[in-house]
């Protein structure tokens, strides 16, 4: 089973930032409260991107996708399950880098 | 101008200078029927499939010029955005303080060039200049990778950033040419070529 979550719509259309000091939209609130409960969900769990506007930082792809290595989530196993889908290529790249790196 | 063509060649035709069994009379030759035609009368049609054939030739030249020169365009687009990208990233992480934007509009700033800059790849992708995503991936990391903590990070820690943001720019750069040149042959005229091709020659018998 697949569960989606679109960040631009379900979550913010700007998010920004490591940790919650850094704003309202965090990667550290996207991933206790959307990521880490999607993977407890489904099989497979599909990111949207497309809908947020002008791209995410790299901190925030991070945060979001590294913290879960660094919280006891197995590297393969989260590549085998996360799915990006974004306007931009580079950020399948980029997450899997951040994962692999973790 | 006038061609002959002769039909009857087959085991029946008389031969030429044989001889006539019933009379005994040589036979003149060649006595075979014969076709002909006027190549005069068939010129203005050739005139016409010459013109067309070269008209095509330019036409194909032509083409193959402008899409050359409007992908080149597109790649120039692609450099000076990495360029902008480029001076963006240097005065952030190594002007001081005072000079800096804030992370957010640093974050917002570089986002903006990069999804212009990926649309512009996009468009190139299209024209056959596929690149791999790896040089933009980490150059995009370099770039603004822990942002927020600009004013925590040891200056040394920054130059990395930069040097490494610097290298990976430069291959994404170094990347299009490479395939731009793979994809629009450059033309270095007759002599390189022939040079080429005299040192290559000895190299080949000898592996031979």
């Amino acid at each position: 089973m697949m569960t989606k979550i679109d960040v631009g719509r379900a979550y913010s259309k700007t998010p920004f930032g490591r940790y919650r000091t850094d704003g309202d939209f965090s990667a550290e609130r996207f991933r206790e409260e959307y990521l880490k409960p999607g993977l407890e969900q489904g099989d497979t769990l599909e990111i949207d991107f497309t809908a947020v506007a002008l791209g995410v930082g790299s901190s925030f792809l991070e945060e979001a996708f590294g913290g879960l290595v660094r919280q006891g989530f197995a590297k393969n196993e989260l590549l085998d399950r996360l799915v990006i889908k974004a306007k931009e290529d580079f950020y399948t790249e980029q997450v899997k880098n951040f994962i692999e790196v973790a | 101008m006038t061609v002959s063509t002769q039909l009857s060649q087959g085991p029946l035709a008389p031969q030429r200078g044989s001889q006539d069994t019933s009379t005994g009379t040589a036979l003149e030759g060649p006595t075979s029927p014969t076709a002909s035609f006027n190549l005069i009368d068939y010129s203005p049609m050739i005139s016409i499939i010459l013109v067309i054939i070269g008209w095509r030739v330019i036409y194909n030249n032509a083409k193959k010029l402008a899409t050359r020169t409007e992908t080149k365009s597109l790649i120039d687009e692609v450099i000076k955005l990495t360029n902008e990208l480029e001076g963006i990233t240097i005065d952030y992480w190594l002007s001081g303080r005072k000079n800096r934007i804030e992370s957010d509009l640093f974050t917002l700033l570089t986002s903006a060039k990069i999804e212009t800059l990926t649309a512009r790849l996009t468009l190139l992708k299209r024209r056959q200049i596929n690149l791999k995503k790896k040089s933009l991936s980490y150059m995009v990391t370099y770039m603004d990778l822990d942002c927020e903590k600009v004013d925590s990070i040891s200056i040394d820690k920054k130059r990395e950033k930069v040097h490494l943001f610097l290298s990976y720019k430069n291959e994404l750069i170094d990347e299009l040419y490479t395939v731009y040149e793979e994809v629009y042959e450059p033309s270095f005229g007759l002599t390189p070529r022939l040079k080429r091709y005299i040192n290559d020659k000895p190299q080949k018998s000898s592996a031979n």
